[in-house]
């Protein structure tokens, strides 16, 4: 039940601000933005947009990030708006209900709000002549797996910002990057140095946009990730999904611990 | 117009600024290191595409030029929604400094951490990417930039107006203008590549300050500039001077906008 | 000229088909020195009041000045002179020190540097926070933080300054505190004017020169405290105990005495009289005095500002 409550609200907040129609403009025009940039940058390279697996990893790469951006954006502001700008994270807390559960609730409704960005480019794809060979049952495990790591990370997200001063909106965001430049996201592995590459294979992140170029794509491009089978690929997410999980959930609780001791849980920090 | 009541109002908006930034240094990884490795990634991109070395100096000089827009979106332009949620609008309405010393006290101030964003920014460029900035002009350069600032943080000014008007719909706007500006203002490439559409993205400072830069910078690539520099430094300061008196125009007309349907102290839009 | 003046002002707001007249045709004009109250329930229409008069918000119909500069068209003009405070306020920024806080908005008014420290440091001596110079404002107590936002209002040296409902849940201490600095603010300078909105009856009848009486958009009564409690006639009641015990039977006998009952309270005797007027509380002091007793305890029960709200409304103020 609690849940149900904590996604109703994300939806009233994050959805629910203007009519139908900008929102729908709002989730095309965002990612389609983002998305021109890379095709713009790998036109002036090669000058031209079709035809090339670098195109279809680049593009297909990006447009699976936003789900990532877009929820670890929002889920990265939870606790300074509800601390700082709505003033409500002390009841919520106190309330009967967990205030971890409400942060799983509030990621999760996040989460399918950033399925409709995706979808538009998914669509634009097409006009790009991406050649999707969709998986539809490995596509719901990537999906699956991908909501356990994404929660993950905004749950230590969350554990950080219950510590921290609000600098920005843009907090959230940037904690992806982390994911977007080591995870394969829109250039291959072999790319980076060697010790980063080496530290790729230790993000939940580096298997999922592997396991989604496999679900979309029919195939692995990337050379260092292609060494790997759809299963172990699968199985090491997974393993890794849930030590990240577990991390995450670790720090997340200490944070709480700490932000209590300081007394810091409603402290308001502008500037 | 009363000169040294705005000047003190700069100075007493920015403090915050620059204190909050040295007691909560946190923000050093938040809005520095972490936002370097997006930037990153770019580079990489261009590394697996085998792009000409100038491209990711490109994508440097961008990331530098960004963190300005991030500010004037972030640091000002929203700001004002934030005030009015934290109830520092009215008080800031009701006391006789013009807005935008307001607005300009929050830029000011946000400068300081943004310039050590741009800076950490140009060092991992040229220690950890290896690109060689060749500067041909450096006081033109210098000039370009800083006209850039000044008609950036002017548009800045211009959309803060629409938030004394608007809540929530503003902030969203606000989010959505990120992506496409770094596209239309080509942040990580030559943004001729656009053709004919360069000319409408010619209209966001961010483009033609970030161009001429890239030319003074990178004269290897001069091909891919769109006008001469000394001419985009122009039109920079005719639109700079263009947009600061279209923001107050607009503070003004937003202000009595909100003050006629209430919703200068509406919490929650 | 007043320092405040409104003429048939009016405030509609309209919101998705829905409209809600704030204010109908409110007239007060509120001289210059003048401590003014505006007493009314939640939702009367004060805080909307006192943002049309700080220029915060445009009225819909009608006129309004402060010191003679419309609010409307003036407001550049207005807001150097005039301050504001609002009950529960969380203004400013928890990053930042009390002094820095109160520094920075110092600074949008113009004042110099120093002076604005010495302003500052007198003010907050006191109200009592001067130790609490150094601590970050989000470390503050509700009445601190008040305290804080009082020496913000009032520092700049305003002409008229705006109180709404300033002693908003605040303890009994510091909002006695607030009461009685603004009570010497502005029994220092004849030319300072405050507006204070309330809907504790007390503070209003405590402090007030003169209250307008707000309900539901409309003044419905406008008075000193005094002539507003006149409005009201009711029966006096009178709580005595005396001692010794004496017999009671000749009180009825009283002329205006109404009504009498007695109790014994531990070897003295507690009586209470309701007489219909003044004149005969004299003639039951005196008779018991006659009769060998002597007054130990005397009260008597005052009509309130709620018993003028109630008589005017049919209901209560909180």
């Amino acid at each position: 039940m609690s849940v149900k409550y904590s996604m109703w609200l994300e939806y009233q907040i994050e959805a629910n601000w203007t009519s139908p129609l900008v929102f729908v403009l709002y989730n095309t025009l965002k990612p389609v933005g983002g998305s021109l940039l890379l095709l713009a940058m790998y036109y002036v390279v090669t000058g031209g947009f079709l035809g090339s697996d670098a195109l279809y990893y680049l593009y297909i790469g990006n447009a699976f990030y936003m789900l990532v951006s877009q929820t670890l954006f929002s889920v990265g502001w939870i606790i300074h708006d509800d601390r700082e700008h709505y003033q409500t994270l002390k009841y919520v807390y106190i309330s009967p209900m967990s205030y971890f559960v409400y942060l799983m609730g509030r990621s999760a409704m996040r989460f399918l709000l950033s399925i409709l960005p995706l979808a538009v480019l998914i669509v634009i794809g097409i006009f790009l002549g991406v050649p999707y060979r969709i998986a539809p049952l490995l596509l719901v495990v990537t999906f699956i797996f991908g909501w356990i790591f994404i929660v993950s990370a905004g749950l230590l997200l969350c554990g950080i910002n219950m510590l921290t001063a609000r600098h920005g909106e843009s907090v959230g965001q940037a904690f992806a990057g982390i994911f977007y430049l080591f995870s394969g996201v829109i250039f291959p592995l072999s790319v980076l140095p060697g010790w980063a590459s080496k530290f790729s294979l230790w993000l939940p992140s580096t298997y999922w946009f592997s396991l989604v170029r496999r679900s979309v794509l029919g195939g692995e491009v990337d050379t260092i990730m292609g060494g790997f089978t759809t299963s172990e690929v699968a199985v090491i997410l997974l393993a890794i999904s849930v030590v990240f999980f577990v991390i995450s959930y670790v720090a997340y609780r200490f944070a709480d611990f700490l932000a209590r001791k300081k007394g810091i849980l409603d402290m308001s920090t502008t500037y | 117009m009363n000169i040294m009541l705005n000047l003190r109002a700069v100075k007493g908006r920015a403090y915050p600024r620059i204190i909050g930034a040295l007691r909560e240094p946190s923000w050093v990884f938040w809005q520095t290191f972490l936002p370097i490795l997006g930037m990153a990634a770019y580079v990489y991109v261009y590394r697996s595409l085998d792009a000409p070395k100038e491209f990711e100096g490109f994508v440097v000089l961008g990331g530098v030029m960004t963190t300005y827009w991030l500010n004037v979106l972030w640091g000002m332009a929203s700001q004002l929604y934030w005030e009015k949620e934290t109830a520092n609008l009215q008080l800031y309405l009701a006391a006789p400094m013009s807005k935008m010393s307001i607005l300009a006290g929050m830029a000011l101030g946000g400068m300081f951490s943004t310039t050590v964003r741009g800076l950490s920014i140009i060092l991992i460029g040229v220690f950890i990417f290896q690109v060689d900035f060749v500067v041909t002009n450096v006081l033109l350069l210098i000039a370009i930039f800083l006209v850039t600032l000044v008609a950036l943080y002017g548009m800045g000014m211009l959309f803060a107006s629409l938030f004394l008007m608007w809540g929530r719909e503003a902030w969203h706007i606000n989010i959505l203008l990120e992506e496409p500006v770094y596209f239309l203002s080509g942040y990580s490439f030559p943004v001729k590549a656009l053709g004919s559409v360069s000319a409408f993205a010619s209209m966001i400072p961010f483009t033609l300050g970030l161009d001429a830069m890239r030319q003074l910078t990178f004269p290897s690539m001069a091909e891919w500039g769109l006008l001469l520099p000394e001419v985009e430094l122009t039109i920079l300061v005719a639109m700079g001077v263009f947009l600061i008196f279209c923001a107050r125009a607009a503070l003004n007309r937003m202000e009595r906008l909100g003050r006629a349907k209430g919703t200068l102290t509406m919490r929650w839009q | 000229m007043d320092a405040i003046t409104c003429k048939d002002l009016g405030r509609l707001f309209k919101s998705k088909g829905r409209a809600v007249e704030a204010l109908k045709e409110v007239t007060i004009s509120v001289k210059k020195g003048e401590l003014f109250g505006l007493l009314g329930p939640n939702g009367a229409g004060k805080t909307t009041l006192i943002k049309i008069l700080t220029t915060l918000l445009l009225p819909t119909s009608g006129n309004a000045y402060v010191h003679g500069y419309d609010v409307t068209k003036d407001e550049k003009k207005i807001r150097p002179i005039i301050n504001m405070v609002s009950g529960g306020e969380y203004s400013g920024y928890g990053l930042l020190t009390v002094e820095e806080n109160l520094w920075m908005f110092s600074q949008f008014y113009g004042m110099p540097g120093k002076e604005a420290h010495k302003r500052i440091n007198e003010l907050m001596d006191r109200l009592g926070i001067a130790h609490m110079a150094k601590r970050k404002v989000r470390t503050l107590s509700t009445g601190e933080r008040q305290r804080v936002n009082i020496i913000r209002a009032f520092m700049t040296n305003p002409s008229v300054v705006f109180l709404d409902e300033p002693t908003l849940g605040l303890d009994v201490e510091t909002a006695r505190l607030i009461r009685k600095f603004i009570k010497e603010w502005i029994e220092n300078d004849p030319s300072r004017t405050v507006l204070l909105t309330t809907h504790y009856m007390m503070e209003a009848d405590e402090l007030c020169d003169r209250i307008a009486i707000i309900d539901e958009g409309e003044i419905v009564a406008l008075d000193t405290p005094v002539a507003l409690k006149d409005m009201v006639k009711k029966e006096i009641s009178l709580k005595i105990e005396v001692y010794p015990q004496i017999k009671v039977e000749w009180l009825n006998a009283v002329k205006g005495v109404i009504g009498v009952k007695s109790k014994e309270m531990g070897g003295n005797l507690g009586l209470r009289v309701i007489v219909a007027d003044e004149a005969a509380v004299g003639d039951v002091l005196a008779g018991i005095n006659e009769r060998g007793g002597r007054i130990h305890y005397l009260y008597k029960e005052e009509p309130t500002l709620e018993d003028v709200f109630l008589k005017l409304t049919g209901r209560g103020l909180e």
